[in-house]
């Protein structure tokens, strides 16, 4: 039988294939399309992987190090980003981040920030809290801390109050305490006790909450779990369908559409559907008013208590609202419009707008501060829709301190002391600044007008930005 | 910015934009060789020999053009030019064969980095034990056979799990790419 083409790739990679066996492969890769393309696509997940591997490497290397000099770091970073090849070059490179650098302010303090951090997950992180109320009081060993902090898998007790959890695939989940809830990936939950509501994306249609002796799994869906001390778990359906079981009993997989409820009896192997009051089930809020997030970018619905440098870090980008409207007392300079995607600092050019006085504005603040100090640097990305025309965004550093007087949120403590490095696009005369990887942070705005995509790197000191839309 | 007295060229004009983009465009770079050349050490020597062929010619290019196609003709050059050398014509591919698939590894770039950005979210699908397995195993200077012993595996039966992982990858990566097209 012949060897499939994976099985000649793989030595072939290894360099482990002999004269007769290249040229067998050749000719075979040569007269099938499809296998030559499996061909590249094997090559091409080779390299990618090592590029991860040796990136993970130098984090590791340069974490372990007691107290990493800068020097040190730098090597470091800049051996994960060049390799042995690029020796000749290395020294000049090295130049460059310093220059950076110093251009930044120099590193963040290390050891003092890191108290502060507010996603200590060490495990990849599921979720994080999006909302929660005053009266919200988390227990346990895995819980989440409060507002913007990560929940990995585990067991997490809400004591008291409501919080809303979003998971990495979109799902959003709102728990009413007490409760308490064990994630065992971002597709599966287990809820112990307490009541629950989920909202599950397109993209995430299968999401599972299991409840002691009940399946639920979401067939796309709004739906809600309760769980008492009763052992008859409930759930309902606020909109779209969900299947729902007692794994014990094969017969009593049932299918709920909107509006249906049902009890599920674990010790009598019983499932009776009717009407379950929705007041016992937590309300989700009403998306249509909820900026709409793609990728790694989080939106909070409640802001928090500090974006000074090293107070808020997360490995996400956390927007949150600030003024619901401000009415602008003077003229103001933003950045709008799309950069355009070709290669080179110099030839992509920022729209700058000035939005006059007296324009009513409604504000948002964006916030990226990755957690930990002196690895290479960490990369987000994603977007943020908004329900209105955004009129621009604030990225200077100047005029972005100049409307905290304006649009700073009360409550809210903002760092003194931010170095942007972002830019739609850079002019000419004002070329984006690279970072140390040499590569741009982008923050575009789409065609639609109402969608900010930003893709983001930092090392060294926090992005921030803020976008003003439309007010009603 | 300063330069660096013990390196002129980082004085020579241009040579900051060189650094940037080269750096920038050096995983795709790193892919493309990968395609034509069999065995990582082979894959460094052609891009240490690309990186020094561009700054070179780096004059030549034109800033309103796109560099990395420009680069990709260069390291193209290079392994061509590395395996004439080394008279391993007996052992890689002819000729005309790598030209066509250089044309066509060309051609993927920009799939290419979009596999790599989907890659990130599919290794953190993994269990932690196969995501640090496949992390040793890929990483620089790293034997395989040296971390399957270490886990007491035969080399074959190491690259056999590799390679049920790198499957699960690549058909991950194939997902969502396809659910990225959707949305």
């Amino acid at each position: 039988m012949n060897p499939s083409i994976e099985e000649l790739t793989d030595p072939y990679l290894r360099g482990e294939l002999n004269e007769v066996e290249i040229a067998a492969l050749e000719q075979r890769l040569s007269a099938d399309d499809a296998e030559r393309a499996q061909f590249r696509r094997a090559a091409r997940l080779e390299a990618n992987l090592r590029a991860h591997a040796t990136e993970q490497q130098s984090e590791v290397a340069a974490w372990s190090a007691p107290q990493p000099q800068v020097e040190t770091t730098l090597a470091e970073s800049l051996r994960a980003l060049l390799w042995r090849w690029w020796a000749p070059f290395a020294t000049a490179v090295a130049v460059l981040v310093l220059g950076v650098i110093f251009w930044r302010g120099g590193e963040k303090p290390g050891a003092d920030s890191v108290a502060a951090v507010v996603s200590g997950v060490s495990d990849p992180y599921l979720a994080i809290v999006i909302d929660q109320s005053a009266d919200a009081r988390w227990a346990g060993k895995d819980a989440p801390r409060g507002l913007g902090h990560a929940l990995g898998r585990g067991r997490a007790r809400l004591e008291s109050g409501e919080a809303t959890l979003q998971l990495d695939n979109g799902v959003e989940l709102q728990l009413r305490g007490p409760a308490e809830l064990e994630m065992l990936s971002v597709d599966h939950g287990v809820l112990h006790r307490g009541q629950l509501s989920a909202r599950v994306p397109e993209g995430a249609i299968g999401f599972r909450v299991d409840a002691p002796g009940v399946n639920v799994v979401d067939l796309g869906t709004e739906f809600s779990l309760a769980v008492d001390g009763s052992g008859q778990p409930k759930v309902h359906v606020f909109k779209g369908k969900v299947r729902a079981a007692l794994p014990s009993m094969p017969d009593s997989r049932t299918e709920l559409n909107t509006g249906e409820s049902a009890r599920f009896d674990v010790a009598l192997g019983k499932v009776s559907r009717g009407a379950e009051d929705p007041a016992l089930f937590p309300a989700l809020e009403n998306d249509a008013l909820v900026p709409h997030t793609t990728g790694d970018v989080r939106y909070l619905r409640r802001a928090p208590e500090s974006v000074k440098e090293g107070t808020f870090e997360h490995d996400s980008i956390m927007v949150f609202e600030e003024q619901a409207e401000f009415t602008l007392p003077e003229e103001l300079q933003v950045m709008r419009g799309a950069s355009n995607q070709q290669e080179g600092p110099e030839l992509s050019v920022a729209e700058l707008v000035t939005l006059p006085a007296g324009t009513r504005v409604k504000s948002y603040y964006v916030h990226f501060d990755r957690v930990g100090r002196g690895k290479s640097d960490v990369e987000s990305k994603g977007s943020i829709t908004f329900d209105r025309p955004v009129l621009g965004t604030v990225i200077h550093s100047k005029t972005l301190m100049r409307t905290d007087a304006w649009l700073a949120r009360a409550g809210t403590t903002y760092g003194g002391n931010r170095f942007l490095e972002m830019r739609f696009g850079g002019t000419k005369d004002h070329p984006r600044p690279t970072n140390s990887s040499g590569r741009y942070d982008e923050v575009h705005l789409g065609e639609d007008g109402r969608t900010v995509t930003m893709d983001l790197l930092t090392g060294w000191c926090s992005d921030d930005f803020r976008v003003l839309v439309k007010a009603e | 910015m300063p330069s660096d007295p013990r390196h002129p060229e980082s004085d020579a004009p241009g040579y900051e934009l060189f650094v940037g983009l080269l750096t920038r465009h050096e995983p795709a770079l790193r892919r493309f060789a990968r395609t034509l050349l069999p065995g990582w050490s082979d894959v460094d020597e052609v891009m240490q020999r690309t990186a020094l062929a561009a700054w070179r010619k780096f004059g030549q290019f034109d800033p309103a053009t796109d560099f990395l196609k420009w680069a990709l003709v260069v390291a193209r050059y290079e392994a061509l030019a590395f395996r004439r050398a080394m008279g391993r014509d007996r052992l890689v591919f002819s000729d005309a064969f790598l030209e066509r698939l250089a044309d066509e590894a060309a051609e993927d770039a920009e799939l290419a980095g979009r596999e790599e950005r989907a890659l990130e979210g599919c290794l953190q699908k993994l269990s932690p034990e196969r995501r640090e397995l496949v992390m040793k195993a890929y990483a620089d200077g790293t034997d395989q056979r040296d971390v399957a012993a270490a886990i007491g595996k035969t080399p074959a039966a190491f690259y056999m799990l590799l390679a049920r992982i790198r499957r699960d990858l690549a058909d991950c990566i194939e997902r969502t790419l396809k659910q990225e097209a959707l949305s």
